[in-house]
């Protein structure tokens, strides 16, 4: 399938002691919302960091909006602008207040709206008892609120891609189901609004997500729009009794008393004709621990 | 746009408020002291003030920067997320540096001078050499508390370490006061405390910043960090 881009990658790769991301080809849909999975230490924090330009020490090309090189996203503040980023670590300094916070936004990004930030606060109900509280350090908001916060900052922005690293984990389920409300319609507000979030709560995140980018140990695993993904694969439920002669077909595979389940490609759907197994159109929570699990090194 | 402006956007509100109301009441103590006491007798309650001052500064640097040059704090995705954000941060850590260092000089100057004025006593050489000597010592160990106090997170070892290092400018400032009140005027022992002082004042002051920098710097790159 052909499509836009917001963000191209050419052979990036950056090396630690004991870790390389190597990512030869990296793609982020123009206009959708890209989730970005993997196990802890697969390399999501590090790809976010090198597309936000947290971080500089990478080898490869990234190109955004199909034009503009990193040194335009550093240096020029039309394409810095255009992107927005959000991360649970070190994103504020401890002591600032909501009002700093405030004064900076407007200070440094010509497109923060004050009036819409307010009114995020509240949609969010940031504060108690609803009435905005400058003095309040962000640093004394609960984990959950605190993202909520860093959210509500750089949606008052009209920047047209979104990283996002983590956004869910410090979120209850309430305002998890929020947060895929909120990806939707920035998506719908604008053509082109693109949002690229990294998540281990794939079921939570499973309606919004229409790309999926499934990474292992610096690599991307499997990627695609997660329709064909559940094309792709198929989940398989049978006997233990049969599990045997149908293991050598199956992608991944988990036994159970009952029974089995596993995964299966498509292509090799019709060898296990025969045998008496339900098939299933998997979830993408079942087809990315599918495929972790195939590239892990966690025993299992 | 203008260091102050930086400034005042990255330095919350109350920590200037309460820095400020601070630095004055410490101001009002020492000229009280350099009225209510013998010329003397007057210095040697002013060290005190000093080191109440750099515990200050210490402080207000702690509620305003934190650990900077810490790796996880030098982060700072909000600001990198900006083509400015790092260079309104850099600018009020220079405003931030002079406010440092008039604030010290005021609460070293101001109460010698005023008090002076107050009693009808001379502003001798050896009393200007020895306010300088003063001076000197207490810039240096704040610029050494606030240097080292970047490196650190948690502000009560910031605070046992600045108090180790405002033992350099009572040592040197109990010194030079006995020196004072000798009738032979300033040695050269004090003199060469008080240049130890300037030149670690000086050194410091341009480490303040190279520090930060390099810090934030560093920040973009993993390799390079420990």
């Amino acid at each position: 399938m052909d499509f836009e881009c917001s963000v191209n990658g050419k052979n990036l790769k950056k090396e630690f002691k004991s870790f390389t991301l190597d990512i030869p080809d990296f793609k982020i849909p123009r206009g959708f919302a890209t989730a970005l999975i993997g196990e802890n230490g697969a390399g999501k924090t590090t790809l976010l960091n090198m597309l936000s330009g947290i971080k500089l020490d990478h080898k490869g090309e990234i190109t955004y909006f199909g034009k503009y090189t990193e040194k335009d996203r550093d240096g020029k503040e039309e394409v810095k602008n255009r992107i927005g980023y959000v991360s649970a670590k070190s994103y504020y300094l401890p002591n600032w207040t909501a009002e700093q916070i405030i004064e900076l936004s407007e200070m440094l990004f010509s497109d923060f709206s004050k009036e819409e930030f307010l009114s995020w606060c509240d949609e969010l109900a940031l504060f108690e008892g609803g009435s905005f509280d400058g003095k309040k350090k962000v640093s004394s908001f609960s984990d959950g609120n605190q993202m909520k916060f860093m959210l509500a900052n750089v949606l008052s922005r009209k920047a047209d891609l979104l990283l996002l690293d983590e956004p869910a984990s410090p979120l209850d389920p309430l305002m998890r189901d929020k947060l895929n409300s909120m990806i939707r319609e920035y998506i719908s507000k604008k053509e082109g609004n693109t949002v690229f979030f990294s998540t281990h709560n794939i079921s939570d995140m499973e309606t919004v997500a229409d790309y999926a980018i499934i990474m292992a140990h610096g690599k991307i695993a499997e990627e695609g729009f997660v329709e064909d993904l559940k094309e792709k694969y198929i989940l398989v439920k049978g006997e233990t009794a049969d599990l045997e002669a149908v293991k050598p077909f199956l992608y991944t595979c988990s036994e159970n008393k009952y029974g089995f389940e596993g995964m299966i490609l498509s292509k090799d759907a019709e060898k296990l004709s025969g045998f008496d197994v339900e098939t299933e159109v998997p979830s993408l929570f079942q087809i990315s621990v599918a495929v972790m699990k195939n590239n892990s090194r966690v025993k299992m | 746009m203008k260091g102050s402006k930086c400034y005042g956007l990255i330095v919350n509100k109350t920590v200037r408020i309460v820095f400020t109301a601070v630095l004055l009441l410490l101001l009002c103590a020492g000229v009280f002291i350099a009225w209510y006491f013998t010329e003397y007798a007057a210095f040697s309650f002013l060290i005190y003030i000093h080191v109440f001052g750099v515990m200050a500064i210490v402080m207000a640097d702690h509620f305003s920067f934190g650990g900077i040059c810490t790796k996880d704090m030098a982060d700072i995705g909000f600001l990198k997320s900006a083509v400015n954000g790092l260079d309104v941060l850099k600018k009020a850590i220079v405003t931030d540096f002079y406010i440092r260092a008039c604030s010290i000089f005021v609460l070293v100057v101001a109460p010698i001078v005023i008090g002076n004025a107050i009693m009808g006593y001379n502003m001798t050489v050896k009393k200007i050499l020895f306010m300088f000597i003063m001076f000197f010592a207490a810039f240096f160990s704040q610029n050494l508390s606030v240097v080292v106090g970047r490196h650190m997170t948690t502000m009560y070892i910031k605070m046992m370490t600045s108090s180790l290092f405002t033992m350099i400018s009572i040592f040197v400032e109990v010194i030079a006061l006995l020196d004072a009140t000798d009738e032979n005027g300033l040695s050269m022992v004090s003199i060469i405390l008080g240049s130890v002082c300037l030149v670690g004042g000086i050194i410091t002051s341009v480490i303040s910043f190279t520090d930060v920098n390099r810090s934030l710097n560093r920040s973009f790159y993993d390799q390079n960090r420990g």
